[in-house]
C-alpha cells in the first residue's frame, strides 16, 4: 500500500488517493499544519535560481510562490535527480516542464493541485528496448554474511528506477535489457553492493552488515544511542544474557549482572519483592529502589505490593514475562538519570521488550520444566533430646520434671516440623511468540504461561501473559505503533517472615514448634495441634500454610499507543499515550480450627484495588550533522503523568463454618468495619537534552527536568534537575592512535542532581483521620488530626559525580567499564520526631544528608574466539555510605524491632556512620563456677549465664553505655562473574554472584539457642552448659527468657554463589528444515553456595525493601536450588 | 524553524486546565481541615475522637500499669516477661520506660484532641446548648488528661492550643499550681455545662455529676477537704438527681446490662469488634490452664491482696478467682487470678470483651467523701454513713458496718476499703502517693522479692526522648 504525501493548500485539505491510514496521520499532523496556517501573496509567476535542488524542495518553492497544491508518491520523487533551476518569471507550466526533463514523471493540473505521476512512456520505452536489445531474467539469492537470506532488499538497475526486491526467501528477479548494466544491491543496516551484469543470469550476492550502523546501540531515557557516545554510566544486559537464567521477573535478570546493583530477593516466597540498590542506598524512608521504565512507562515498583494477610510482600514486576525482554539498561549515573528527574535519584531500570524485526515470520516456542529444594535445613533438637532439656529447664529452676524417663524414651525422633512444611515444587514455563515484519509493519506477539510452586507447602505462583508490540511505518515520515500487554498473576503466600510468638510464621514455627507434639490432634477429624505449648505460644506451622488463604490475583494490563512524524529532516515529533492498569483482588481466610483464627473464630478478608496510571508524553527529536565534525542531537519534551488507586475492603468474622472461606462474608457473625481509599498523585514534567559531538572525539550532553509533583507542599511543587556530562573519546586521538594498543578508550565525567519523591499522598496536608468509640454499645465516628501540616514540604535532591572510562584493547576482545562517583543526598525526607507534648510523634520534614561513594568495575573479555568459544564477564563494586546529617540530633533508632522479642531496636541511624549498622551489646562468653558474678557488672547472674561486655566500665550492664555498632548489613563488594562456553553447539554458562564483608541479624539465634524448654533448639544445644559441661557458647537450661540483642546473633553475610549453572545443546539446521535453532538445556540455580551463615540462606531481608532494617532474618522463606530441563525452538 | 514556534503553546491548550488539577493534591477520601469543622455532626465527631483516646490504649492497661502494676496489688505473671513492666513492679524504671512514655504521649495526645475541640467548635455554628456540652465534655477530658499526668509527673508542659504547625513545640514545664489550676478551671466549666444525664445511645459521655465528682478528687488530692466535702456533697445529697447509687451487687459494674447503671460515674466504653475490645481479659487471664481460653496471665494479682479480703466480702470473688469451670469441669490454677475484667461472653476469644472500665464510679465519691469528712471532722455519722454504704454492698449485710473508730483508724479503714474496692481501677498509686504511703507500703511488700523503691519515685520520670527533642524540659530530681 501506498501512500501520498500531504501538503496544505490555503484553508483545503485534499488527499489523494484516500486510504484509511491517513486518518491516523491527520490527527497528529492537524496540530502541526494549524501552525502553518498563513495568509500568503500568491502569483502565477515563479522565479527561481538554485543548484543541484531536489525535486521535494523545488515543489515546496512552487508552492510558496504560487500557492498551488502538490501531490506525489514519497517513493517515486526518491527517484528524482536534483536539477538545477534557473527561472525567472515564468509560469507555473514551464516551471514543471523544466523540472521534469530527464525525469521518469510526469504532472497533471487539477484545480490549483499539482499531482505528479509516473511516466507512462517510460513502458513504451521499455519496450522499445525490448525490441531493440532483447530483455532477459536475472534471478538470484541475496544472503547475510552468516548464510541467513535477506529479504526485502532492494535491487536496481543502476541509473534507472527500474528494480524489484526480495521475497521471504531472499530471491528476486529482474527483467534487464541485455545490453549490461549494473545491479545495485542496497539494505539498511549492510553496505550496499554493486554487481556488473555482463552475461551471467544467475546473481548470488553476500551483503556484509555495515559496521557502522551495527555498532552497539543502547536504550536511554526517551531514546537510543550509540554506545561509544555515552558519556552516562549505562550497564547494558541483552536477552542473550539473561537466556540462560529462568527468571520469574525482570529485576532478577539484573542481579549480579551490573556493577554497583545489588539485588537481594528477600524471601523465597514465590512473585516475592526484591530489594534493589543501585549504588546503594540515598534515602531513609523516601524510597530506595530505582524507577523502572518499561517501553518508556515510567513505573514505580516500591516496595511491593502488600497481602492481604501478613506474608512477603509481592513483586508487581512479577506480573510482567521476562522472556519478553529484548535488552535492561540500567541508568547509574546523574547524566543518564537526570532526565527522569525527580524519580531519578535511585536510578533507572529500563527495559525494553521485544520488537518484530523485518524478514521472515518466526515461530518461537519456550518451555521449561524443574523442580526446586530448600538449599538446606536446620538441625533441631529431636523429641528425645528436647524433653531432655525441658526436664533440665524445669529443675534447674527448682521445679519438678516434667517428663518421666519412660515417656522421654518413648518420644524418640518425634516431629521434623521443617520436613512437614518443606517440599520438592515443580516449577514451568511455556512461552510461544510470533514475530516478524515487511519494509513497514513490524510486530512481535507472544503469550504464555509460568506456574512456580513453592517449597513450603501451599504457596504458589502463576502467571499467563500475553503481548502485542506492533509498528507500523506509514511512510519515511509517519510511523504508528503499540507496546501492549495484558497479564494475570495468581499467588498464594504463606505467613512467613513476621513477628513472633502468636504471629509466627510457618518458618519460625517449625524452628520452635516442640518435636514432641504432633501436627494433628487427631488427623482423622482434621483436628490440628494449635499451639506450641508449655512456653512460647506459636501456632501450629503446618496449620498456618495449609489452612490460611493469603491469596492475590492480579489483573495488569500495561501499554501504549505511539505515533512518530518527522516534521522536517532531523526533527521528529513522538507522542504516546499509555496507561498501566493494575486491579489486584486480596482473598485472606483464617479458619476457627486453627491456633490464629481461635479469637476470631474464622476471619474472612478480601480487598481490591484498581491502579490507574496513565501517561502522556510528547517529544520532539531532533538530529542534525552540522558538518564534518559538529553534530547535535536534541530533545525536548513534556509529559504528564497521574495515577489513581481505588480500594476498598471488608472483613467479617465469627463463621459457623469454615467451608465457604472468604467468599461469603456475609456469613459471619461480626462484620468490621469497611475500608476504602482514593489516593491520588499527579507528575507534569518538561524535559530537555543536547548531544553535542564534536569530531567523534569530544561529547557533551546536558539535560534538565523540571517536574511538578502533586506530592510536595504548596510552593514547593516543582523541581529542577539538570545534569551535564562530557566525554572524551580518546582512542579517536592520533597520539593513542599510534600506541597501537587502544582499541577503545573513552573518559567520562558528569554532574547531576535528581530528586525522590517517594514519600506518598498528600503528606503536606493537614489531614484528619477517623477513628470509632462506642457510647452504651453504640458506635460513633470520631475524627482526628492526624499530622501537623507541613507545607514546607519539598524534594530530596541526590546530587552526583562520576568519573569513568570505557577501554577496548586487543582487538577489542577485552574491554573494562570503570566508574567512580560520589553522591550526596540533601533534604532527606523523613518522619522526624517532634516532642509528644504536641500531640504528635513525628513530623515529615526535610532534614539532613546522606553520602554514598563508590568504584565500579565491569570487564568483558572474548577469551576464545575459534569454534571453541569462551567469554567472561565480570563486575565488581563497592559503596560507603555515611550519614552525614541528621538534622540536629546525633542519632535515631529505626522501628521494625520485632515486638514479641522486646530486645529494643537493632539499629540506630547515626551520623557519621552507615545506614544499616547494627547496635547492640557484645558478648563475653559465660559466666562459669569460678567466676566472681557478684563482683562483675551482671551481679545477679548465674553460673550458665551469658555475659556481657561492660564497655563504659561502670560496673553494669546498661543500655546507655554498653550498646556499639556490632556490624553492617552493608557489603563492602559485590558484584558477578559470567563464564560461557561453547563449542559446535554445546554450551556451558556458569554465573556466580557474591557479595561480601555485609552481616546478617540472625534473630532466628535469639529463641533456637535460647534453651528455655519453651520453644525447640539448634541440635547443637545438646552441648549447653552444665555444671559438668562449662560451655562457652550456649546458656544454661532454665525457663527464664533472656534477651539481649548483641553480637551473638550477628553473623557474617557474605557468600559466593553459583547462580546459575546451565549445559546446552543447539541442534544442527540440517536435522530438521523447517525447526530452527532446536535448544535443549539443563540448568541449576542456586546450585551452590559458599557462606558462613548458619541460617538457611545469607540472601533474605525481614523487612523487604527497607533501607533502616536491612539483612534481618527472622523466619523468612528460604530460597530454593533448583533443577530445571528446557527446550527452545524456532519455525 | 520559525513557523514551529508555536508548538509548546499546542500542549499547553491541551493540558494547561488539566495540568494545574494534575498537581493539585484534593484527596477523595482523606479529609483535610479546609473540609471540616463545619456542622454540628462534625463537632459531635470531634469530641468523640477525645474519648477514643481513652480506649486506645490509656486505659487498656496502661494507666493501670503506672498506678496497678507498681503497687502490692499487681505483679508480672509468666506471659510476656516485659522487662519494662518488670523495671516498674521492681521500681527500677529509668526515663526511657516505654510504658511512662506511652502514658505521657498518650495523654498528651488526648490534651491535643481536646485542645482542637476548644479551638475549632466554638467557630461552628450549631445547636448553642449541644456546642456548650460538647466544649464542657472537653475540658472535663482535658482535666482528666492533666490530672492523671500531674499526679504521675508533677508540674507538666501546659498545651492549651491545638498544634496547628512545627513551631513553637518545645514547651517548658509548668508549675504544679499552674497545672492544678488549669484542671480546677477545666472542671468547673465542665461542671457548669455538661448535663446530669444522657439519653442510652450517649451513655459514657461526661456528666455534670462526674465533673463534680472529679473536682472533688482534685481538692482531695489537694488535701483541700472543705472544698472536697462542698463539691461531693453537691452530688451526694442530690443523688436522685444524679440518677447514682450503688448497685445492689458489687459484680453488676462488670456485667455488660448494668455496667453503665446507676453506680457508674464515668467509664472508659469498650466494645467488641468492630468497637475497641478491653484487652485486659486476655492479658489476665489463665495460660494453658483452661482448654478453650487462651489468656497471657501477664498480669496477675498478689496473694497479699487476695487474702487482704475479710470472708464474706463479695468483692473478693467478683475481683479474682482460683478457678473456673466450664462445662462441668472446674479447672483450678496455683494461685488467685484477676476476674475483674472476665467477660464469659468473651470465653475463647477473650480479645473481645466487652468491659468497660471505670475511672470514677460512685463508690468512690461515698469513700472520698467519708475520708474527706474524717479529716475535717473526724467520723460523723454522715462519714459512718458513707462507707458503711459501700461495705453493707460487700458484705450483703450491715453485720460488717463499721463503728466506734478514731479519726486515724477510720483513716486506716477508709484506705482499706479503697484498695479493695477499686482493684486494677487505676486508683491504687495515686492513693498511696497522695496519702503519703507508697514508700513504706512498697518497702514492706516482699511478696516477690525486694522492691527497690527509693524517695524519688513519687514521681515518675519524664520520657527521656522528650528531654533529648526538648531541652527546656527539667527531669524529675532523682532520675
Amino acid at each position: 500500500m501506498q501512500l501520498i504525501q500531504l501538503f496544505k493548500s490555503g484553508k483545503r485539505h485534499y488527499f489523494y488517493p484516500p486510504k484509511p491510514l491517513l486518518i491516523l496521520k491527520l490527527v497528529i499532523l492537524l496540530t502541526v499544519i494549524c501552525l502553518q496556517v498563513s495568509a500568503r501573496a500568491v502569483s502565477q509567476q515563479i522565479t527561481i535560481s538554485e543548484n543541484n535542488i531536489p525535486l521535494e524542495k523545488v515543489f515546496k518553492a512552487f508552492r510558496k510562490q504560487t500557492g498551488y497544491s502538490f501531490f506525489y508518491r514519497v517513493d517515486l520523487l526518491q527517484k528524482a535527480k536534483p536539477i538545477n533551476l534557473h527561472l525567472t518569471g515564468v509560469t507555473l507550466e514551464e516551471a514543471l516542464k523544466k523540472c521534469f526533463e530527464g525525469q521518469p514523471f510526469t504532472y497533471e493540473i487539477l484545480n490549483k493541485t499539482v499531482i505528479i505521476k509516473p511516466k507512462e512512456v517510460s513502458k513504451s520505452d521499455n519496450t522499445k528496448e525490448t525490441k531493440a536489445a532483447q530483455a532477459i531474467d536475472i534471478k538470484g539469492k541475496v544472503t547475510s554474511a552468516a548464510g541467513e537470506p535477506l529479504i526485502g532488499v532492494t535491487v536496481v538497475i543502476k541509473g534507472t528506477t527500474t528494480g524489484t526486491s526480495t521475497d521471504v526467501s531472499g530471491s528476486y528477479t529482474l527483467n534487464v535489457p541485455n545490453n549490461g548494466g549494473t545491479l545495485v544491491f542496497s539494505y539498511i543496516g549492510f553496505v550496499a553492493k554493486e554487481v556488473a551484469i555482463g552475461n551471467a543470469t544467475v546473481i548470488n550476492v553476500t551483503l556484509e552488515a555495515d559496521a557502522k550502523a551495527l555498532e552497539e546501540v543502547v536504550v536511554v531515557g526517551y531514546g537510543t544511542q550509540k554506545k561509544s557516545d555515552l558519556t552516562g554510566a549505562v550497564t547494558s544486559v541483552k536477552a542473550e544474557d539473561l537466556k540462560t537464567q529462568p527468571l520469574t521477573s525482570i529485576d532478577q535478570g539484573i542481579q549480579g549482572r551490573a556493577s554497583g546493583v545489588q539485588v537481594t530477593q528477600s524471601s523465597g516466597q514465590p512473585g516475592s519483592v526484591a530489594s534493589i540498590r543501585i549504588r546503594g542506598g540515598n534515602s531513609l524512608q523516601g524510597g530506595n529502589e530505582p524507577l523502572y521504565v518499561i517501553d518508556g512507562f515510567p513505573v514505580y515498583s516500591g516496595g511491593g505490593l502488600g497481602t492481604p494477610g501478613a506474608g512477603p510482600n509481592l513483586n508487581p514486576m512479577a506480573s510482567l514475562n521476562p522472556g519478553d525482554i529484548e535488552s535492561i539498561e540500567i541508568l547509574k549515573d546523574a547524566s543518564a538519570t537526570a532526565i527522569y528527574g525527580s524519580r531519578g535519584a535511585n536510578g533507572v531500570v529500563l527495559v525494553t521488550t521485544k520488537s518484530g524485526k523485518r524478514g521472515r515470520d518466526m515461530v518461537s516456542f519456550e518451555s521449561y520444566y524443574g523442580i526446586q529444594q530448600t538449599r538446606k535445613t536446620i538441625d533441631m533438637m529431636n523429641a528425645t533430646q528436647f524433653a531432655t532439656l525441658v526436664n533440665e529447664a524445669y529443675t534447674n529452676d527448682g521445679l519438678a520434671p516434667v517428663f518421666t524417663a519412660a515417656e522421654i524414651a518413648g518420644f524418640g525422633e518425634g516431629t521434623d516440623w521443617q520436613e512437614e512444611i518443606f517440599r520438592t515444587a515443580p516449577i514451568q514455563n511455556y512461552q510461544l511468540s510470533f514475530s516478524g515484519g515487511d519494509e513497514k509493519t513490524t510486530y512481535a506477539i507472544s503469550g504464555g504461561y509460568f506456574k512456580q510452586l513453592g517449597t513450603i507447602i501451599n504457596s504458589n505462583f502463576d502467571r499467563l501473559n500475553t503481548r502485542i508490540n506492533l509498528e507500523r511505518k506509514s511512510n519515511a515520515k509517519f510511523s504508528v505503533g503499540t507496546h501492549l500487554t495484558f497479564n494475570r498473576t495468581t499467588g498464594n503466600t504463606v505467613r512467613t517472615g513476621t513477628d513472633g510468638e502468636v504471629n509466627a510464621g510457618a518458618v519460625l514455627g517449625a524452628l520452635q514448634m516442640s518435636p514432641i507434639q504432633p501436627v494433628y490432634e487427631n488427623e482423622a477429624l482434621g483436628l490440628y495441634t494449635l499451639n506450641n505449648n508449655r512456653g512460647i505460644v506459636t501456632p501450629n506451622p503446618v496449620a498456618t500454610a495449609n489452612e490460611i488463604i493469603n491469596e492475590n490475583v492480579i489483573l495488569r494490563l500495561l501499554g501504549d499507543v505511539y505515533a512518530q512524524y518527522e516534521i522536517v529532516k532531523g526533527l521528529r515529533l513522538r507522542v504516546s499515550v499509555g496507561t498501566d492498569l493494575i486491579n489486584n483482588k486480596g482473598n485472606n481466610f483464617i479458619p476457627s480450627t486453627i491456633a490464629q483464627g481461635v479469637g476470631t473464630r474464622g476471619y474472612g478478608l478480601v480487598s481490591n484495588t484498581t491502579s490507574t496510571n496513565w501517561l502522556n508524553e510528547n517529544i520532539l527529536t531532533y538530529e542534525k550533522k552540522i558538518n564534518e565534525s559538529n553534530s547535535l542531537n536534541l530533545l525536548a519534551g513534556v509529559t504528564f503523568q497521574g495515577n489513581r488507586s481505588e480500594t476498598v475492603s471488608a472483613s467479617s468474622q465469627g463463621y459457623v463454618t469454615n467451608a465457604l472461606e472468604e467468599n461469603s462474608l456475609q456469613s459471619g457473625s461480626t462484620f468490621n468495619a469497611p475500608e476504602t481509599s482514593t489516593p491520588e498523585w499527579g507528575l507534569i514534567s518538561y524535559l530537555g537534552r543536547a548531544n553535542y559531538n564534536f569530531k567523534e572525539k569530544y561529547l557533551l550532553t546536558l539535560t534538565g527536568r523540571v517536574d511538578g509533583s502533586s506530592r510536595f507542599g504548596e510552593g514547593h511543587k516543582y523541581g529542577f534537575f539538570p545534569s551535564a556530562a562530557i566525554g572524551y573519546r580518546l582512542a579517536e586521538e592520533e597520539f593513542i592512535k599510534n600506541l597501537n594498543f587502544f582499541d577503545d578508550l573513552k573518559f567520562r565525567v558528569s554532574y547531576g542532581i535528581t530528586g525522590n519523591q517517594e514519600i506518598g499522598q498528600y503528606n503536606s496536608l493537614a489531614t484528619l483521620t477517623s477513628l470509632n468509640y462506642n457510647f452504651g454499645g453504640v458506635l460513633v465516628t470520631g475524627f482526628r488530626p492526624n499530622r501537623v501540616p507541613n507545607p514546607d514540604l519539598r524534594w530530596e535532591k541526590t546530587g552526583q559525580f562520576d568519573a569513568g572510562l570505557d577501554m577496548g584493547v586487543l582487538n577489542n576482545r577485552l574491554r573494562f567499564t570503570f566508574d567512580g562517583y560520589y553522591k550526596k543526598t540533601t533534604d532527606l525526607l523523613y518522619s522526624s520526631s517532634i516532642p509528644w507534648t504536641s500531640g504528635y510523634a513525628e513530623a515529615l520534614q526535610n532534614i539532613g544528608s546522606v553520602e554514598n561513594k563508590g568504584l565500579e568495575l565491569g570487564i568483558n573479555s572474548d577469551n576464545f574466539t575459534g569454534p571453541f568459544k569462551w567469554t567472561t564477564s565480570f563486575n565488581i563494586a563497592t559503596n560507603t555510605n555515611k550519614v552525614l546529617d541528621l538534622g540536629g540530633v546525633d542519632f535515631f533508632y529505626s522501628a521494625g524491632v520485632s515486638d514479641h522479642l522486646k530486645v529494643s531496636q537493632v539499629t540506630r541511624i547515626e551520623v557519621g556512620q552507615a545506614i544499616g549498622d547494627f547496635y547492640g551489646y557484645v558478648s563475653d562468653g559465660i559466666f562459669q563456677l569460678e567466676d566472681n558474678i557478684a563482683q562483675s557488672a551482671q551481679p545477679t547472674a548465674k553460673p550458665g549465664d551469658r555475659r556481657y561486655k561492660d564497655l563504659n566500665g561502670d560496673g553494669r550492664i546498661t543500655a546507655d553505655g554498653d550498646r556499639t555498632v556490632i556490624g553492617s548489613a552493608l557489603p563492602k563488594f559485590f558484584g558477578g562473574i559470567t563464564n560461557n562456553f561453547s563449542y559446535k553447539g554445546f554450551e556451558l554458562n556458569i554465573f556466580a554472584q557474591w557479595v561480601s564483608g555485609n552481616d546478617i541479624l540472625n534473630y532466628n539465634r535469639f529463641e533456637l539457642e535460647l534453651p528455655t524448654g519453651g520453644q525447640n533448639v539448634l541440635s547443637d544445644l545438646v552441648n549447653r552448659w552444665t555444671p559438668t559441661n562449662p560451655s562457652n557458647e550456649y546458656t544454661r537450661a532454665t525457663r527464664t527468657r533472656t534477651l539481649l540483642f548483641s553480637d551473638r546473633q550477628i553473623e557474617d553475610g557474605s557468600f559466593l554463589r553459583i547462580k546459575t549453572l546451565t549445559l546446552g545443546y543447539t541442534f544442527p539446521k540440517l536435522i530438521a528444515k523447517r525447526v530452527q535453532g532446536l535448544k535443549v538445556y539443563a540448568t541449576a540455580q542456586n546450585l551452590f553456595t559458599f557462606t558462613k551463615y548458619t541460617g538457611y540462606d545469607p540472601e533474605v531481608s525481614r523487612y523487604g525493601a527497607s533501607n533502616l532494617d536491612m539483612g534481618q532474618d527472622y523466619g523468612v522463606y528460604p530460597a530454593a536450588t533448583s533443577y530445571i530441563f528446557g527446550l527452545s525452538f524456532n519455525l | 524553524m520559525k513557523k514551529y514556534k508555536y508548538l509548546p503553546l499546542i500542549f499547553c491548550l491541551n493540558f494547561v486546565s488539566n495540568g494545574c488539577e494534575l498537581l493539585k493534591e484534593d484527596p477523595e477520601h482523606v479529609l483535610v481541615t479546609e473540609n471540616f469543622y463545619r456542622t454540628q455532626e462534625e463537632a459531635i465527631a470531634v469530641v468523640n475522637a477525645v474519648y477514643q483516646r481513652l480506649s486506645a490504649d490509656m486505659y487498656n492497661r496502661f494507666v493501670e500499669v503506672l498506678s496497678d502494676l507498681t503497687t502490692d496489688d499487681y505483679k508480672n505473671g509468666i506471659g510476656m516477661p516485659n522487662p519494662f513492666l518488670i523495671d516498674l513492679e521492681y521500681y527500677n524504671f529509668t526515663s526511657e520506660n516505654t510504658f511512662v512514655a506511652s502514658n505521657w504521649t498518650q495523654h498528651y495526645d488526648g490534651i491535643n484532641r481536646a485542645n482542637v475541640v476548644l479551638s475549632r467548635v466554638p467557630n461552628i455554628i450549631m445547636d448553642e446548648n449541644l456546642k456548650q456540652r460538647i466544649l464542657g465534655e472537653a475540658h472535663f477530658l482535658r482535666a482528666l488528661f492533666y490530672f492523671n499526668l500531674v499526679r504521675w509527673f508533677g508540674g507538666v508542659p501546659l498545651v492549651t492550643t491545638e498544634t496547628q504547625d512545627l513551631s513553637n513545640l518545645n514547651v517548658p514545664r509548668a508549675s504544679l499550681e499552674e497545672v492544678y489550676a488549669l484542671i480546677i478551671e477545666d472542671l468547673k466549666f465542665a461542671e457548669t455545662t455538661l448535663p446530669a444525664t444522657y439519653g442510652s445511645s450517649d451513655l459514657g459521655r461526661a456528666t455534670k455529676g462526674a465533673a463534680k465528682i472529679l473536682l472533688g478528687k482534685v481538692y482531695l488530692t489537694q488535701k483541700d477537704w472543705s472544698n472536697t466535702v462542698q463539691k461531693l456533697e453537691e452530688v451526694i445529697k442530690n443523688e436522685a438527681t444524679y440518677n447514682y447509687d450503688l448497685h445492689a451487687n458489687f459484680r453488676d459494674n462488670w456485667i455488660q446490662a448494668t455496667e453503665n447503671g446507676k453506680e457508674m460515674v464515668f467509664a472508659v466504653q469498650f466494645l467488641q469488634n468492630p468497637g475497641q475490645p478491653n484487652g485486659m481479659m486476655v492479658l489476665s487471664a489463665p495460660r494453658n490452664r483452661v482448654p478453650g481460653l487462651n489468656g497471657n496471665e501477664a498480669d496477675i494479682p498478689t496473694v497479699d491482696l487476695y487474702n487482704a479480703y475479710q470472708s464474706g466480702d463479695t468483692r473478693r470473688d467478683a475481683t479474682l478467682f482460683t478457678s473456673l469451670t466450664v462445662n462441668a469441669n472446674t479447672y483450678t490454677f496455683p494461685h488467685p487470678l484477676f476476674y475483674k475484667y472476665y467477660d464469659p461472653g468473651a470465653f475463647g476469644v477473650p480479645q473481645q470483651s466487652n468491659n468497660n472500665v471505670f475511672v470514677l464510679r460512685y463508690s468512690d465519691a461515698l469513700l472520698m467523701y467519708a475520708e474527706a469528712l474524717n479529716e475535717l471532722q473526724g467520723p460523723t455519722a454522715e462519714a459512718y454513713n458513707a462507707i458503711n454504704r459501700v461495705r453493707r454492698r460487700a458484705f450483703q449485710d450491715n453485720s460488717h458496718d463499721l463503728a466506734g473508730l478514731n479519726k486515724d483508724t477510720f483513716r486506716d479503714a477508709v484506705y482499706k476499703e479503697r484498695r479493695l474496692e477499686f482493684v486494677l481501677e487505676g486508683q491504687r498509686w495515686f492513693d498511696l502517693v497522695r496519702t503519703d504511703r507508697l514508700l513504706t507500703v512498697m518497702q514492706n511488700h516482699k511478696e516477690n522479692g525486694t522492691i527497690n523503691i527509693k524517695p524519688h519515685q513519687v514521681l515518675f520520670p519524664i520520657p527521656q526522648r522528650d528531654r533529648d527533642l526538648n531541652p527546656s524540659l527539667e527531669q524529675n530530681s532523682g532520675y
